[in-house]
């Protein structure tokens, strides 16, 4: 690498390095030490074809997705977390609370996913791509995609029944919650 | 909403954390060092394949049985401090910035037939299949820059071979015969090439024919017996011995024996860019550097104020590890001007070991920076040192009171990308 091409290197990685860590941190179910590994070794491909990338992002953006799904190929299942405490849902005060208690519960439970259903939910609820985009940069069928969003969707709610009512504020009111324990 | 919009939502509140979202601000540094690493330990990896097909046609006999290699296949934890403050040894992994403690040796002392004593330490080294260190048989070893691969030596020092041990399938790869005898072995900081380190007798043994005088009862002593060193070429397996005497402008006083006056185990070390060795003295100026077929240099301009912290010079070149500098119950130790040797700034830390990156080293300390209250200044912990903020990380457990206690460890840091 020249030393132009490091300097923009370096300038990428300090304006855009924020944005990509939250999306690693989203992939990695919000496990910061495998999220700073997934971006930096991203970064590192990246480093190595500088000079070819049209569109550093995207690129970055696609190896953090690929890498991923790779990552769960290698690994396979076992390794996925489970969590075994329910969240603690209190009794919050306003708005503010609902939010930081829907986001406990959600990171909660979409630790409990796959790496590859929670890359398909970020993928298609977070970045917006329609299906296709996503088969096509996960190398799989639309199919694929369809019914692994579908079945990732149906673990949340099995997994995190509470999460509905959560939206809908019936359970700010109290009352028992428990997250069932799915194995993957 | 549906749980559809709920993800949707979920998802973004979730990335807009900003205070998990916060990055490192080294990373493109990070980024760029490791990258450089990384093609450094595949082209080793391929001139190691070619190696071994070369062997095999024209029988090396230097190479024993085995194909080598050094894919880096092992998955090192790179979270920036991974801190065990309730372990000592630790269980786990411990590291910070660049590096990690990649093994630890514990003192050990073997009473030989004939009451003569063997007290060379028990190694543990981290095993990254079960995330743990484990302990070892190994009398002597060193951990390859990456912690893909350690040089190994057998027990009953000094050894006549150098096993590779690759990390991954945790099975020596291949045998480096090195016919003088060794005792230490370093890997350089490219991890291309070891010194090891030869000796004609056991550099932890303790002899009858060196015996001394310890409270007016005579024990088995140690015996200065180096003789030189190897270069060992990893990729290729090639040792060159270079014959090296103990320095001769040493002042010894008549009828007194070089025992007394150099330690049994003095291992050549590789100096900050890897081109040169060096080993410590006894007398001024305490250290000396040569080039790597054994003849003596002066040194290079940022080491000449290196000393016996092992920190050695920072990875920017701003400073140079200095000693202790604390007074009383107080820890601090010194940070040199490597071009004056002069103390640039005194920092927390009783003794500086290893530098995590420009801003940050890691040394041992005592508790919140204060020896005593109970514990004494041998009860020291590794910690990491921001050099700036002058702040102190816990990493470990304390090391008990006892200096010399069986089982007391100590840390070897290896560059863990």
């Amino acid at each position: 690498m020249d030393s132009a091409s490091e300097a923009s290197f370096r300038e990428f990685v300090e304006s855009r390095s924020s944005v990509l860590l939250r999306v690693a941190l989203l992939l990695s179910g919000g496990d910061r030490g495998a999220a700073e590994d997934l971006l930096q070794n991203a970064l590192i491909k990246a480093a190595g074809r500088w000079q070819r990338i049209e569109e550093p992002e995207a690129y970055v953006r696609q190896v953090l997705y690929r890498q991923q799904i790779s990552r769960w190929r290698l690994r396979g299942r076992a390794r996925e977390h489970s969590v075994a405490e329910p969240p603690e849902l209190t009794t919050p005060a306003g708005d503010a609370a609902h939010a930081v208690e829907l986001r406990l519960v959600m990171g909660k439970a979409l630790r409990r996913l796959t790496a590859r259903q929670r890359t398909m939910l970020v993928l298609r609820y977070y970045e917006d791509l329609p299906e296709a985009d996503v088969a096509e940069l996960l190398g799989c069928s639309v199919g694929t995609v369809r019914s692994t969003t579908r079945r990732s969707l149906a673990k949340l709610r099995t997994m995190a029944p509470e999460l509905s009512a959560l939206a809908s504020g019936d359970a700010l009111k109290g009352g028992p919650n428990h997250l069932t324990e799915v194995r993957p | 909403m549906n749980v559809e919009e709920l993800v949707r939502a979920s998802l973004r509140d979730l990335a807009d954390d900003k205070k998990e979202a916060a990055v490192q601000p080294d990373l493109a540094d990070r980024v760029l060092r490791t990258r450089s690493r990384r093609r450094t330990r595949r082209y080793a990896g391929l001139i190691t394949a070619v190696a071994a097909i070369v062997a095999v046609a024209v029988a090396v006999p230097l190479l024993g049985p085995g194909t080598g290699g050094s894919d880096p296949a092992v998955e090192i934890p790179q979270q920036d401090i991974i801190a065990r403050p309730d372990q000592s040894p630790p269980r786990q992994l411990v590291a910070a910035g660049d590096v990690a403690v990649s093994a630890y040796r514990q003192n050990h002392k073997k009473k030989l037939p004939g009451k003569e004593w063997d007290l060379t330490p028990v190694w543990h080294l981290y095993h990254p299949a079960t995330k743990r260190y484990e302990k070892t048989n190994w009398a002597w070893l060193d951990v390859a820059p990456g912690m893909q691969q350690a040089a190994v030596l057998e027990r009953g020092l000094p050894a006549d071979r150098i096993g590779i041990l690759n990390l991954d399938t945790w099975k020596v790869d291949r045998w480096i015969l090195v016919p003088k005898g060794v005792g230490g072995v370093e890997f350089s900081p490219d991890g291309k090439r070891l010194v090891a380190t030869a000796y004609a007798r056991n550099p932890d043994g303790r002899f009858w024919d060196a015996k001394e005088k310890v409270n007016g009862k005579d024990q088995p002593g140690p015996k200065a017996s180096r003789t030189g060193f190897y270069i060992v070429d990893v990729a290729s397996g090639e040792a060159v011995y270079h014959r090296v005497g103990y320095p001769k402008d040493l002042d010894l006083p008549k009828g007194m024996p070089l025992s007394s006056h150099v330690n049994p185990r003095e291992d050549f070390g590789w100096n900050a860019d890897g081109t040169l060795l060096y080993e410590f003295m006894s007398a001024k100026p305490y250290i000396r550097f040569l080039t790597t077929d054994g003849k003596q240099v002066p040194a290079p301009p940022k080491e000449k104020h290196r000393g016996y912290p092992t920190a050695g010079l920072s990875p920017d070149g701003t400073y140079m590890a200095g000693d202790f500098a604390g007074e009383g119950n107080k820890t601090s130790s010194y940070l040199l001007d490597p071009d004056t040797g002069k103390p640039a700034k005194e920092i927390p830390g009783q003794q500086l070991l290893a530098w995590a990156d420009s801003k940050r080293v890691i040394a041992w300390d005592c508790h919140e920076g204060v020896c005593g209250k109970g514990r004494g200044e041998f009860d020291n912990e590794l910690v990491l040192v921001d050099i700036e903020k002058e702040t102190t990380t816990v990493l470990t457990g304390g090391r008990g009171k006892k200096d010399d206690a069986p089982g007391r460890w100590t840390a070897v840091f290896t560059p863990r990308r």
